[in-house]
């Protein structure tokens, strides 16, 4: 059961300026000066639009946190006292890096891993597939426990990772889902397969049966981020131990 | 029967409080007083629900003669409201482009006056976009006002106004007041378990094709920075 809740931003980046931005943000959120919530959000992971499926050019940021924790977070933007000054500032310092966004609040499908969780399985990707889905009312729980039940196995075969399912809170239609592959050949196999593989069919004709729009990202992770890499020795390059 | 318009103003950088405190300072003192036109609320979007940087601005008028009659007043606004003009040429700097909203009210939405009455306030704004099935938005609000009304005030939820788009069939906007981001949080831990709330989000597919929420706030008393 996963306990947390996710800040999911979608950031219209100045072309050019997604890495610059990412580390930018990241590095204000890291800013051990600035006082939090009582629960300090982290970021679960970064990536940027790498332009093969969908809108780009943009960035992602998924922040991991706790609903009192968020309530503290934005009770902070909008007062009078204790105002959160290094963000006002950083707010206005990095207009030439980003023009503006799209953000939701995520409640994870109790399979959906924490970030621990998947810090400490080593979880990373070169591909991230990203996906938003409208649903009919009252379909959003059911269409994640089929993912649960009839995707993930068979993707898993194919070298395809959950990395997050969600629904979204306050937009009762949509489901947020975000699969990694750790290789680009993963992600083509995976794809491949959607129509000669009897378990991703079925899973197939049934997304099919029941979501009414969805929008895709095909992803890559920030260089800064953990997701990037799978913290063993071979994936650090020229740092690397020998 | 009261007309509203409801702005979304997009914002240019870090333009988002000055223009907020150009509406309350400035903007909304000069319509009520040159035309009649009540500022019902100055917003600004919460950025980590919905898209940003944004404004949402929510003006009342008492019907449609006092709407023919402001708007008669203001355009073109270089010929028949010059100090309007200079608003809005000013505000440049801080938005270039928007979308407005004619909006009727419910016959269950309260008004301005009513709202002031009663002491309807709190710090959080629920904004909820209604977009209905072909001829289904007056059941939708037959249902809103019979079933779901009473399981929000239960929740501390205060209807600010529920209304149908003047122009666009199927479209309805629904805002909501919240006291104050505790019970936001209240709200928001106890959805998944509340099986009230779940029974009337299951049921929405029966008139809806599409419900969007997010949050917009009630700015401090001192400008906004972003």
């Amino acid at each position: 059961m996963n306990p947390n809740i996710y800040l999911h931003e979608i950031i219209r980046t100045v072309p050019g300026r997604e890495e610059p931005y990412m580390a930018s943000v990241l590095s204000v959120h890291n800013d051990g000066s600035r006082r939090r919530g009582e629960q300090a959000r982290g970021a679960f992971g970064q990536f940027r639009s790498a332009g093969v499926s969908g809108g780009w050019p943009g960035a992602i940021n998924i922040w991991e946190n706790s609903w009192s924790g968020q309530a503290r977070d934005l009770e902070r933007q909008f007062q009078d006292a204790e105002r959160d000054t290094a963000m006002e500032e950083w707010w206005n310092r990095n207009l030439h890096l980003r023009q503006g966004g799209y953000d939701r609040i995520l409640v994870p499908a109790p399979f959906s891993p924490t970030r621990a969780e998947l810090r400490e399985r080593g979880a990373h990707g070169k591909a991230f597939l990203h996906e938003i889905l409208w649903l009919p009312f009252g379909e959003p729980e059911r269409y994640l426990e089929e993912l649960e039940r009839g995707l993930l196995p068979a993707a898993q075969r194919h070298g395809i990772e959950l990395i997050g399912a969600f629904q979204v809170a306050m937009r009762p239609r949509q489901v947020l889902t975000l699969l990694g592959a750790a290789e680009w050949a993963h992600l083509g196999s995976f794809l491949e397969a959607a129509e000669t593989d009897p378990e991703l069919r079925a899973w197939h004709e049934y997304r099919s049966s029941c979501v009414a729009r969805s929008e895709e990202m095909v992803l890559i992770p920030a260089r800064h981020d953990p997701l990037a890499s799978s913290g063993r020795p071979s994936d650090r390059g020229a740092t690397s131990r020998p | 029967m009261a007309v509203y318009i409801h702005e979304r103003i997009e914002i240019e950088g870090g333009g988002r409080g000055k223009l907020i405190e150009m509406i309350r300072s400035r903007w909304a003192p000069h319509l009520e007083r040159e035309h009649g036109v009540r500022l019902v609320g100055a917003w600004a979007t919460v950025g980590s629900t919905g898209n940003w940087p944004e404004v949402r601005i929510h003006w009342e008028m008492d019907d449609w003669e006092h709407f023919s009659r402001a708007q008669h007043g203001q355009y073109p606004m270089e010929e028949r409201d010059v100090s309007l003009a200079e608003l809005w040429n000013q505000a440049i700097e801080y938005r270039q482009r928007g979308h407005s909203m004619l909006l009727k009210p419910t016959a269950f939405s309260p008004d301005l006056a009513e709202n002031s009455a009663e002491v309807v306030t709190g710090d959080v704004i629920l904004h909820e976009d209604v977009r209905a099935l072909p001829g289904r938005l007056p059941a939708y609000h037959a249902a809103l006002a019979a079933e779901f009304l009473p399981l929000a005030e239960k929740r501390g939820l205060r209807l600010l106004g529920a209304y149908a788009h003047a122009l666009q069939p199927g479209t309805g906007l629904n805002l909501w007041v919240l006291r104050d981001w505790d019970h936001w949080r209240e709200l928001m831990e106890a959805t998944q378990g509340d099986a009230e709330l779940r029974a009337w989000n299951q049921q929405l597919g029966a008139w809806l094709e599409d419900l969007d929420g997010f949050l917009a706030v009630r700015p401090p008393g001192t400008a906004l920075r972003t």
